[in-house]
């Protein structure tokens, strides 16, 4: 009678899950895992990074910047490992680096000060936005479990050239449109282009002889979409009634 | 910015395609229209135009000289100053494509290279563009060969999975660790939270808290953990265990460092299971009945992984369903059955006449007594909508209670 609830088994967390399933598909692909520093300097978080000296970025009120310690930041991105992976690998590099990021605004329920992110860099002589296309195409589908288009469409992010927006098609309503897409059959996923020459150059990496892309996906958005979650605040709220879900 | 359909309309000679392909165009080829609203005959575009493009489309000019270009339609007049930027940029045919993952033939990017209103000059496959003054975004290659890149289309650039690498990937020592970590915990019966990297107490602040109790990073995992404990708790009848048993694995920071730390809650010998499972001694602090060592350190005593990653359990799609915000109600309900009935045979009944208030349940009792067996259970009554009564409850109970009875030699006690 004792070991009625005994024997049973915990549950991970859903970010974990997600992180695990990430890496699984991407591994396939021939990416490694790559991690780095959550606390980081202006230079690997921004400088580096092809940002402005005076790019918004940088400001106060979106980025947390750490008292009595010089030049340093909360990493408002897991971008940060970009450089200090290429500082010490030469190409060909398939990377994805899932981890913690912070950007300091008001909190709701699809904002969060903490929230997870990875991302994926891929530098050798022939990689293109065409392989960044497949690449991402590959990893909507296996991760959603359905087929998907994908679309792109031109952003701007300082650290790629050229920047794309990447949207699937609504995984959920198959493009008839529905909540999850605000009816328009088509839901923003990602930031993502070419990465910028000055990027590699600042990596250590000959910017004429090699080329690649990156991308950076937030995870709690893609927890949102998989899982239905209304409040992405549950995911750190070490909560049971909502980590035993998964 | 905001720029109208009309005043748009009024540089081109052609007529300009519908609003909507318009936007279509803009969103597909430059920058986003982020909406369309209709207003007195007109339609006003709401949009959204990336920084680096500031300078030359912050006005129906600048929109007006971007259409041309995409929707190639010459406009009435030039609306740039006709002056050139100082900067010539030298850009071939086969780094576009090789860029791009594409096949532009050289005609191709030369009609585009006019549809910008860009000049240039032909040098063998080569391309010596000099921008418009107003361009003060294009300074190098790469910036020529985004702008063929969008005007071309990227809906007309394939997708390519790339060639499988030479070898495969390396394992990431910590990772394997952590998720081997991880997985071990759960299959003993411990689950996972994440709890909040800011604290209203540290060792490193924050200029500009978001909050302010929230100036200070995490020095260790305890506190949080603990406060996951003390709300677990509260909520043990909702959560189909006994016990609360969790843990986290993630980084806190002290003066001089970023660390990654485990943290544990101590219940039984875990933490003796745990070293023997690795093959390793792991010290610790025990504190408030939190176990937490440093994660980096014990990584550096573990042999460098010579496996892949665990693989993963296929699992079944999972839709979550939001926490209700009101209280939960507790009853406990025992009955004498046959022998032969098995407790989920009384489960079935209970659940049919208890409606989806009945939230959890849990057996806590079962004895045999000749020919009958008495199964005891906890039930757990919560709404999504509002705070349930005593009387709601008891409706229920009653008719549970009813609908035992009911089957030939069950009794409830």
């Amino acid at each position: 009678m004792d070991d009625l609830n005994k024997n049973k088994k915990g549950h991970l967390h859903p970010m974990t899950q997600m992180i695990n399933e990430i890496n699984s598909i991407f591994s396939d692909m021939g990416f490694e895992f790559a991690d780095g520093p959550e606390m980081d300097s202006e230079h690997y978080n921004f400088d580096a990074l092809n940002f402005e000296k005076d790019h918004p970025a940088r400001a106060m009120q979106d980025t947390f910047w750490v008292k009595d310690k010089e030049s340093t930041v909360m990493r408002t991105h897991t971008s940060n490992v970009q450089i200090r992976y290429m500082e010490n690998n030469k190409p060909p590099i398939r990377i994805i680096v899932p981890g913690k990021v912070f950007r300091n605004e008001a909190t709701d329920a699809t904002h969060e000060a903490q929230f997870y992110q990875f991302e994926g860099l891929m530098v050798d002589e022939t990689t293109t936005l065409g392989t960044l296309k497949g690449v991402l195409k590959t990893f909507l589908e296996k991760f959603f479990s359905k087929d998907v288009e994908i679309r792109l469409r031109p952003s701007y992010f300082p650290f790629v050239e050229p920047g794309i927006e990447v949207d699937m098609s609504c995984f959920s309503c198959e493009g008839k449109g529905c909540s999850i897409c605000k009816s328009t059959g088509w839901i923003e996923v990602l930031g993502a282009g070419m990465v910028h020459p000055n990027v590699l150059k600042a990596g250590g990496i000959d910017s004429e002889k090699y080329q690649g892309f990156a991308f950076g996906v937030g995870i709690d958005r893609l927890a949102m979409l998989k899982y239905g979650i209304d409040d992405v605040r549950l995911l750190y709220q070490g909560d049971l009634r909502f980590v035993n879900q998964f | 910015m905001e720029a109208s359909y009309n005043k748009l309309q009024e540089y081109f000679e052609d007529k300009l395609p519908s609003p909507e392909k318009v936007a279509e165009a803009l969103t597909f080829h430059s920058y986003e229209v982020e909406g369309i609203e209709e207003k007195d005959g007109d339609y006003i575009f709401d949009i959204d135009v990336l920084p680096n493009r500031a300078p030359d489309s912050s006005d129906e000019k600048g929109v007006a000289k971007e259409l041309s270009a995409v929707l190639d339609m010459s406009l009435k007049e030039d609306v740039f100053s006709g002056k050139l930027s100082e900067i010539k940029i030298t850009v071939s045919v086969s780094q576009i494509n090789k860029l791009l993952g594409a096949d532009i033939s050289a005609g191709e990017v030369e009609d585009i290279l006019k549809r910008l209103g860009f000049e240039y000059e032909v040098s063998g496959e080569e391309f010596v563009v000099n921008p418009p003054l107003e361009r003060t975004d294009l300074k190098i290659k790469i910036d020529i060969i985004e702008e063929v890149g969008r005007i071309y289309g990227y809906e007309n650039i394939e997708a390519i999975l790339p060639s499988k690498s030479e070898k495969a990937p390396k394992i990431n020592k910590k990772f394997y660790y952590v998720s081997k970590i991880k997985n071990f915990l759960v299959k003993e019966g411990f689950s996972e939270v994440y709890t909040y990297t800011f604290r209203d107490s540290g060792e490193v602040e924050m200029i500009k808290p978001f909050a302010s109790d929230k100036n200070f990073l995490r020095t260790d995992l305890r506190g949080g953990l603990l406060r996951s404990l003390e709300q677990n708790t509260k909520n043990l009848p909702l959560l189909s265990c006994d016990e609360v048993k969790i843990f986290e694995i993630g980084n806190v920071f002290n003066k001089d460092k970023e660390y990654t730390s485990l943290g544990i809650t101590d219940s039984g010998d875990i933490v003796n299971k745990l070293s023997e499972f690795l093959g390793v001694e792991i010290k610790g602090d025990t504190e408030d009945n939190i176990f937490e060592t440093n994660f980096d350190e014990l990584l550096e005593k573990l042999p460098e992984p010579e496996d892949e990653y665990e693989k993963l359990e296929k699992k079944e799609s999972i839709t979550y369903s939001s926490i209700s915000p009101y209280p939960f109600m507790l009853r406990d309900i025992a009955v004498w059955v046959p022998s032969d009935v098995t407790s989920d045979d009384v489960l079935e009944v209970v659940k049919k006449e208890s409606t989806e208030l009945l939230v959890n349940t849990k057996l806590f009792d079962e004895f045999k007594k000749d020919d009958k067996i008495s199964y005891a259970f906890n039930l757990v009554f919560q709404s999504q909508e509002k705070t349930l009564s005593d009387e709601e409850v008891n409706k229920i109970m009653d008719s549970v209670t009813e609908a035992l009875n009911s089957n030939s030699n069950w009794e409830v006690r």
